[in-house]
């Protein structure tokens, strides 16, 4: 399957599209120019369109890795490229008849909740008021909405710290993320599925397993 | 307490008929910061772009001020928020993809962040409620539906943008000491019932655009909210018992005037 993988222009995207590309063919796209992707401005859609062409899902990884830049209006560009830029990528993939959508979404969207509390997907996320993690939540919303409506497909995989034991491990991350796209499509239901997927740590509590692990 | 009895408003986005309203409301009570994208004098100076039957805002003199601010620039917006006691954003752009990001979103991020950062107590944030989005979890085919459901814009831009927006305000709200009170409006009619209009109904979710503007007036001398972030119909209390605008008058006190019973009886 030819997959779309954005954010690549972060350590942590790059990572994931180097795992990925073991056993799909990876556009890897980034905003920024440099190493292997391609660099494509996520809020026009004539550019992304043109990137969706006989891709077979998309694996949003914006989220996972941004960070607010430096200078004058830094934490208003970040907003409004993670929100426009994922509502562009969810509407323009739906047109282009990609069936789904992989949305990399963060656990720390919790972490103002009491550690001692068992959090699940059934719990509100608390983003907080800060551009990051409003970009996360906006992330989100705007994939579920786009969902909502029928149009594509979306699962949203939330994340704790790549890469540690104590937050989810590359290995699961990359199962997760395989385990989506290999799903076969929705007929009744619902079009938005949300999992938490920790290694270890706070929000391993209900954490989505590999079915490897289920039959344990 | 959040309640804004006297002193100074500032509005966003108050080139438009509901801040012409706003600010015909309001203009006697408080000292008015009025703003918008566009100068104030060049806007009052022009039939509405929506047409002759909605108001264009009165040009305040002193000891109002009018002030040209783009609400996705945080230092315009942080410095017309110095010195206020209540802020009311009216900003949005609906449909085109660019603006209605930055405005309907980003903008007002900004105003509830400049808000906090400035100590202000009570924001009146507003937005659309869609009756019909034409996919099956709209409320379209619901009745008796209260303020307090979530929105569900689904994928379109003018309600999606809002709703963004409005999640962030609610963000905001619950973590920095702020009250919002967000008004949701749908069909705009005025006070003046025309010929035309008599014997053709009512939507669901009307209100004359006389009764939103005093709207604002009941916003800001309301007493303290149950929830940093409360919403409101803004509508009139049509008989079809779709969208009941109970909260409003339970928590405002405002009820609307204009119940257009022209309208929805046969003549």
């Amino acid at each position: 399957m030819k997959i779309l993988v954005t954010g690549a222009d972060s350590p942590s995207g790059e990572l994931l599209a180097a795992e990925l590309g073991k056993n799909h063919e990876v556009l890897a796209v980034g905003c920024a120019s440099g190493g292997t992707q391609i660099p494509v401005d996520l809020g026009d859609p004539d550019r992304v369109a043109s990137h969706l062409i006989g891709v077979g899902a998309v694996v949003h990884a914006v989220p996972l890795a941004m960070r607010t830049g430096k200078g004058e209006q830094a934490d208003q560009h970040l907003l409004d490229d993670v929100t426009r830029g994922t509502y562009v990528l969810t509407t323009e993939a739906a047109h282009a008849g990609v069936p789904r959508l992989v949305l990399i979404s963060r656990l720390d969207l919790f972490a103002d909740y009491p550690a001692e509390f068992l959090i699940s997907t059934d719990w509100r996320p608390v983003p907080r008021p800060e551009p990051e993690s409003l970009a996360v939540y906006s992330a989100e919303l705007v994939c579920r909405e786009v969902a909502r409506a029928g149009l594509i497909e979306v699962t949203c995989l939330r994340f704790a710290e790549l890469g540690k034991k104590n937050g989810t491990t590359l290995a699961d991350a990359v199962a997760a993320i395989e385990y989506a796209l290999d799903e076969p499509a929705v007929e009744h239901g619902h079009h938005w599925v949300l999992r938490h997927v920790a290694s270890g740590g706070r929000f391993a509590y209900g954490s989505w397993q590999p079915p490897a692990k289920e039959k344990v | 307490m959040a309640t804004v009895q006297s002193g100074r408003v500032v509005l966003f986005g108050a080139g438009g008929p509901v801040g012409a309203a706003a600010i015909t409301a309001l203009k006697d009570q408080y000292e008015l910061r009025v703003t918008d994208y566009r100068p104030m004098a060049e806007i009052a100076s022009e039939p509405s772009p929506q047409g002759p039957r909605r108001p264009v805002p009165e040009l305040l003199g002193s000891p109002h001020e009018n002030r040209v601010v783009d609400v996705f620039n945080w230092e315009q917006v942080r410095s017309a928020c110095e010195g206020m006691d209540a802020v009311i954003n009216l900003s949005v752009l609906r449909s085109d993809l660019i603006p209605a990001f930055r405005v309907s979103a980003v903008g007002a991020y900004n105003i509830a962040m400049a808000a906090a950062d400035c100590g202000i107590k009570r924001l009146i944030h507003t937005g659309p409620f869609h009756t019909s989005l034409g996919h099956d979890a709209d409320y379209h085919n619901d009745f008796q539906v209260s303020e307090d459901i979530p929105l569900h814009p689904g994928d379109n831009l003018y309600a999606l943008s809002k709703y963004v927006g409005g999640e962030w305000t609610k963000a905001i709200a619950e973590r920095r000491g702020l009250e919002v009170l967000t008004f949701l409006y749908c069909d705009f009619l005025t006070r003046t019932v025309y010929d035309d209009q008599i014997g053709h109904g009512v939507g669901p979710f009307s209100v004359s655009i006389e009764d939103a503007g005093e709207a604002f007036l009941y916003g800001l001398r309301a007493p303290t909210m149950p929830s940093p972030y409360e919403v409101f119909f803004i509508n009139a209390p049509t008989p079809d018992q779709k969208y009941p605008p109970k909260k409003a008058k339970e928590l405002l006190g405002w009820e609307a005037k204009d119940q257009f019973g022209q309208l929805y009886r046969k003549t």
